[in-house]
C-alpha cells in the first residue's frame, strides 16, 4: 500500500531518514527562492520605490526613451532575420546529408559558449575602422560598428542557436511521409512547404523568435563592444542601466531594470504558455 | 498495360546491397495487385520508385504505356496512400482531401462538389470539419484513400493501407476496399506483409523477397502451385519437412508422399506441409494401423486452443516437429491428450529439391 | 537517407545549403577567425609574454575561483532542486518551476543593478553585512553571487528530465534488495543522473567563464584584486591594451570552444547509450 502511495511522486516513507531529506530539500528551495525571487522583489521594490509617476519620469527622459526604442527596433531586426534564417538553417540540418553538416550542427551552439563580450571584440576585430572589411564599408558609405548595424549583427550571433535549437527537434519528428504525401497530389516543393511543413514548424518558430528577442532586449556584453554606445544614437537600454549605475544613479538604473524585466518576463510566458497549449 | 515495371534496381544508401534486385512484372489497366513479401523484401521500395518518391538506378517505370521514368512525382498523376496516413494535421477533413484538386487549380465549386462525392463514398459525409486528430485509424485511412482519389489519378499505390488498424476494422477495410475498385476500376497496387490480406483482396499476387520478385499470379496458383520453397514457406505453411527420395517415393523421415517430377533416388527435398493437410488418423492404442496406408506415428507435445481450433504440436518418430489443427469438436473425438502417441498421414505437401549451394 | 527524385530538388538543395553554410560562415566563422588573427598577430611569444602578466594571471584565476565556486554551489544544490521539482509535490510548486528560468530572461545588468541595490551603497541589506563586517559588494562574494545566479538553471534544467524519465522504480529495487538510501543515492540514482549531471555542469563552466555584465557592476573593476578575465578585457579595450584585450579574449574564446566540443562529445555518448531503449 505504502509503495503504490508513493508511485507517482516517489514521495516515500520507505527511504527513511526524513530530517535529512527535509534538509536538503528545504536547502534547496531556500536556495532559489534567495537567489531568484529576492533579487527580483528587490528590482519591482527599488524600481517603483519613487512610485510609477517617477518611474514614468525616468523613462520619459530623452536619453532612456532613445535607448528603449532603439532596443526595441534592434531586437525587432534580429528576431525576424533570426525567424528566417534559424529555419533554413534548422531545415538544412535535419533534411539534407553534406560533407561538414556536423561541423555546422556544433558551430550553431558556438555563440552559446563564446563569452558575449568576446563576441563584441570579434565583430570589431573584423568591421572595426582599423579592419580591412570595416574600411571597405566605410568606403561604400556603409557604417556598421558603432552603429545599429553592428549592433543587430551583434544579437543575431547571441541568438543563432534559439530559432534553430527550437525549430530543429519539431522538424525531425515531423511525419516526412506529410511532405511526400503533398508531392503524389501535385504540389511542388515550395508549395508543399508553405502548406505542409510551415504550419507545422510555424508555432516553434514563433516561440524561438521570441524568445531571442527576448534575450536580446537584455543582451549587454557584446553590444556595449560595438555599439559605440551614443546616448540617443547607438545607446541600448541595457547599456544605459550600466552608464546610469557608473554616474551613480541606481535608481534610475533600477527604474530601466524593471521596464526591461517586464518585457522579458511577458515574453517568456507568453513563449511558455503557448508550449504548455501545444501539449495539452 | 495499367504499370509496367522493367528491370528495377536500387541500391541501398552507400551499400553494394540492392534493396530492389531486378524487379520486373506488368500489371493490367484496372487491375488489383498485391505486393506480398516479409518486411524488409523491398515492395515498398518498389511502391515508392512506381510513384516517383524515389528513382531506380536501373530500369524503367511505364504508366498507361508511357515512361515516367524521369517525370517528377508531382507530374505522374498518382494516389499514394501512407503507411502513416499523412493526413495533414492543420487541415480538415474536407480540406484535407480538397488538396490535390487546390494544387491543380479547380474552382471552388468543383473542389467542394468532388470533395462532397468522395466524403459520400467513403461515407464520412458528417465529420468534414474534423481535424484529423478527432478521428479514429479506421476513418483516418478513408480520409487518406478519399485524399489519394480526389484529383482522379490513374493509378492507386497503398502502402501497407490496413497496418495499423485492429483486426476487426482490418476486415471491414479490406473488403471495403475490394467493393470500391469493383465500382472505381483504378488500377491498384497495395503492399502488406500479410499472406492473409494479398490472397483475399487481389486479383493477381506478387511474392517479393530480398529484393527479388519470387512469383506473381492469381491467389489461387500462389496458394495451390507456389513457385519457389520461399513461397511455399511464405505462404500458409507452418511445418517444414526434410527429407530424401527413394523408390520414386518422397521419404520425409517415417512419412512419404510422392516424389517431384525429375527428382532420382538420393535427391535431398524440403517438404512444406499445411496444417490442414496432416491427416490425424487416432491415438495408436484405439485405432489398428492399416497397413496399407503410409502412417507415421508421432507423440502429442502440446495442445494449444485457439478459439474454435485446436493447434497441436507433434514430434514425428524421427523427431521432426509438426503442427497440426483441427477444430475443438474433431479433438475431442479422437480423445487426444498430452503425451499420447498417434498415427499421422500427409494428404498433401509442397516439395522442392534441396539445391547444395556448398 | 532517401533522395527524393524530381528535378530541380538538386537545385534548391544545394541553393539552401549554400545559404545556411554561407550564413553561419560570415556571422560565426569569420569573426571568430578575425579575432584569432588580431591575438596572434605577432606571433606566439608576445602571446605568451601577455599571458604572464601578473594582472593577467590574477584575471585568469579570478575567473577560474569563480566559475569553480558556481559549479560545486549549482551542482548540489541544483541537483537537489532537481529533486525536489521533480519528486515532490507541494504547493507552489509551478512558481517554484518558473522562478529556475527566471536567470535566463534576466538581463546581466539588471542582476548586477539588484546585487548593489542589496549590498551597495545605502543597499537594503548593507547595515547587516556592515555589521559583520563582510565586504560583499566591489568584493568577490557579490561576483560569486552573480556568477551563481545567472548558472542556476542549467544543472536543473538538465538533471530535471534525466530523473524524471528515470523514475523511483530503480530506487525502490534498490531499497527491496536492502540497500539504504545513502546506498542507493550514490549507486543507483547517481549513476543514473550522472550525463545529465556532467551535461549541466559543463554549461554552467562555460557561462561562468563568460559572464560579464553582471560581474562588472558589481566588481569595482580594481585590476589584480577584483577582475575577472571579461571585465579585464572590457577594461583592457577602455585603455588601448589591445594586445592584452586579444589575447585573453582569445584564451576564453578557446576555452569556450573546448567546452562546446566537449558538450557535442557528451550528447553523442549520451545519445548512443540512450539509443538501444528505444
Amino acid at each position: 500500500m505504502e509503495l503504490s502511495e508513493a508511485r507517482p511522486t516517489g514521495r516515500s516513507r520507505a527511504r527513511g531518514q526524513p530530517l535529512g531529506k527535509l534538509g536538503l530539500r528545504g536547502a534547496a528551495a531556500t536556495y532559489l527562492l534567495v537567489m531568484v525571487a529576492l533579487p527580483v522583489a528587490t528590482l519591482a521594490r527599488e524600481g517603483l520605490s519613487k512610485g510609477l509617476a517617477e518611474l514614468g519620469r525616468a523613462l520619459v527622459h530623452p536619453v532612456a526613451r532613445g535607448a528603449v526604442f532603439l532596443t526595441l527596433e534592434t531586437a525587432l531586426v534580429m528576431a525576424a532575420v533570426n525567424a528566417v534564417m534559424g529555419t533554413l538553417i534548422a531545415y538544412v540540418l535535419v533534411r539534407y546529408r553534406f560533407p561538414g553538416r556536423k561541423l555546422l550542427d556544433v558551430l550553431i551552439d558556438l555563440p552559446f559558449a563564446i563569452p558575449t563580450l568576446v563576441t563584441g571584440m570579434m565583430i570589431v576585430t573584423l568591421l572595426g575602422p582599423r579592419a580591412a572589411l570595416g574600411q571597405l564599408f566605410e568606403a561604400a558609405g556603409v557604417r556598421v560598428v558603432y552603429a545599429p548595424p553592428a549592433i543587430i549583427l551583434a544579437l543575431l550571433f547571441v541568438t543563432l542557436p534559439l530559432v534553430v535549437r527550437t525549430v530543429q527537434p519539431v522538424l525531425h519528428e515531423l511525419d516526412r511521409a506529410d511532405e511526400e504525401a503533398a508531392y503524389t497530389l501535385g504540389a511542388s516543393e515550395w508549395t508543399t512547404f508553405r502548406r505542409v511543413t510551415l504550419p507545422a514548424i510555424a508555432p516553434a518558430i514563433v516561440s524561438g523568435a521570441l524568445q531571442s528577442f527576448a534575450r536580446a532586449l537584455g543582451e549587454f556584453g557584446s553590444v556595449v563592444v560595438v555599439a559605440g554606445n551614443i546616448p540617443r544614437r547607438t545607446l541600448t537600454a541595457a547599456v544605459h542601466v550600466f552608464g546610469e549605475v557608473e554616474s551613480g544613479d541606481v535608481h534610475a538604473a533600477s527604474a530601466m531594470s524593471l521596464v526591461l524585466v517586464t518585457i522579458s518576463f511577458c515574453v517568456v510566458l507568453v513563449v511558455s504558455a503557448r508550449q504548455r497549449g501545444a501539449h495539452g | 498495360m495499367g504499370i509496367v515495371a522493367r528491370d528495377l534496381v536500387k541500391r541501398f544508401a552507400g551499400g553494394s546491397g540492392r534493396a530492389v534486385d531486378a524487379v520486373s512484372f506488368e500489371i493490367g489497366s484496372g487491375e488489383l495487385v498485391a505486393l506480398l513479401g516479409p518486411s524488409g523484401g523491398g515492395k515498398t521500395t518498389v511502391l515508392r520508385i512506381l510513384a516517383g518518391l524515389e528513382s531506380p538506378d536501373e530500369g524503367r517505370v511505364l504508366l498507361r504505356g508511357v515512361d515516367v521514368t524521369d517525370v517528377r512525382v508531382q507530374e505522374r498523376n498518382i494516389g499514394f496512400v501512407f503507411q502513416s496516413y499523412a493526413l495533414f494535421r492543420h487541415m480538415t477533413v474536407r480540406e484535407n482531401v480538397g488538396f490535390g484538386l487546390e494544387i491543380r487549380g479547380k474552382s471552388r465549386t468543383e473542389i467542394d462538389r468532388v470533395v462532397s462525392e468522395l466524403l459520400a463514398l467513403v461515407r464520412l459525409a458528417e465529420l468534414g470539419g474534423r481535424y484529423p486528430h478527432e478521428l479514429s485509424g479506421g476513418q483516418r485511412q478513408r480520409v487518406a484513400l478519399a485524399r489519394a482519389l480526389a484529383p482522379g489519378p490513374s493509378v492507386l499505390l497503398l502502402d501497407e493501407p490496413f497496418g495499423a488498424l485492429d483486426a476487426k476494422v482490418r476486415l471491414e477495410l479490406r473488403e471495403w476496399l475490394r467493393r470500391l475498385h469493383e465500382e472505381r476500376a483504378i488500377t491498384t497496387v497495395f503492399v502488406t506483409h500479410d499472406q492473409e490480406e494479398a490472397l483475399s483482396v487481389a486479383d493477381r499476387v506478387i511474392v517479393m523477397n530480398r529484393g527479388k520478385v519470387e512469383q506473381i499470379g492469381t491467389p489461387e496458383e500462389i496458394y495451390d502451385r507456389p513457385a519457389t520453397a520461399f513461397v511455399a514457406g511464405f505462404v500458409g505453411s507452418i511445418n517444414e519437412l526434410e527429407g530424401e527420395v527413394r523408390g520414386g517415393r518422397a521419404a520425409l523421415g517415417s512419412l512419404a508422399v510422392h516424389a517431384p517430377p525429375g527428382a532420382g533416388d538420393g535427391t535431398s527435398v524440403r517438404a512444406f506441409v499445411r496444417p490442414h493437410d496432416v491427416e490425424l488418423v487416432g491415438v495408436t492404442s484405439r485405432v489398428e494401423k492399416r497397413s496399407s496406408v503410409e502412417v507415421a506415428t508421432a507423440r502429442v507435445e502440446r495442445l494449444v486452443r485457439v478459439g474454435w481450433m485446436v493447434r497441436i504440436e507433434l514430434t514425428l518418430d524421427d523427431d521432426q516437429p509438426l503442427t497440426v489443427e483441427l477444430t475443438k469438436d474433431r479433438v475431442a473425438e479422437l480423445g487426444l491428450a498430452e503425451g499420447e502417441e498417434v498415427f499421422v498421414n500427409l494428404r498433401d505437401a509442397k516439395l522442392f529439391v534441396q539445391d547444395y549451394s556448398i | 537517407m532517401a533522395e527524393r527524385a524530381g528535378g530541380g530538388q538538386g537545385r534548391v538543395r544545394v541553393v539552401l545549403i549554400g545559404a545556411a553554410v554561407l550564413y553561419v560562415g560570415t556571422l560565426v566563422l569569420l569573426p571568430a577567425f578575425s579575432l584569432l588573427r588580431g591575438a596572434l598577430g605577432g606571433g606566439l611569444r608576445p602571446f605568451v609574454e601577455v599571458l604572464a602578466r601578473p594582472d593577467v594571471l590574477a584575471a585568469l584565476g579570478m575567473t577560474a575561483k569563480l566559475t569553480a565556486f558556481a559549479v560545486v554551489v549549482n551542482g548540489t544544490l541544483g541537483t537537489a532542486l532537481a529533486f525536489v521539482l521533480v519528486r515532490d509535490r507541494f504547493v507552489g510548486k509551478r512558481v517554484l518551476h518558473a522562478l529556475v528560468d527566471v536567470p535566463f530572461a534576466l538581463s546581466p545588468v539588471a542582476v548586477g543593478v539588484v546585487l548593489l541595490s542589496l549590498f551597495g551603497k545605502g543597499g537594503l541589506l548593507r547595515p547587516i553585512t556592515d555589521a559583520l563586517g563582510w565586504e560583499v559588494a566591489f568584493a568577490w562574494p557579490a561576483m560569486a553571487m552573480a556568477t551563481a545566479f545567472v548558472t542556476l538553471p542549467f544543472v536543473v534544467r538538465e538533471v530535471g528530465p534525466v530523473l524524471e524519465e528515470m523514475g523511483t522504480d530503480q530506487e525502490l529495487a534498490a531499497y527491496t534488495l536492502g540497500a539504504s538510501p545513502f546506498v542507493t543515492f550514490f549507486r543507483v540514482t547517481l549513476p543514473g543522473i550522472r550525463w545529465g549531471l556532467a551535461y549541466g555542469t559543463t554549461l554552467t563552466m562555460a557561462r561562468a567563464i563568460g559572464e560579464f555584465g553582471a560581474v562588472l557592476l558589481v566588481s569595482g573593476g580594481i585590476a589584480g584584486k577584483t577582475e575577472t578575465a571579461t571585465v579585464f578585457v572590457y577594461r583592457a579595450l577602455e585603455d588601448r591594451d589591445d594586445r592584452g584585450a586579444y589575447v585573453v579574449a582569445t584564451v576564453l574564446a578557446l576555452a569556450s570552444i573546448g567546452l562546446l566540443l566537449l558538450l557535442d562529445l557528451m550528447r553523442r555518448k549520451r545519445g548512443a547509450r540512450a539509443e538501444p531503449g528505444g
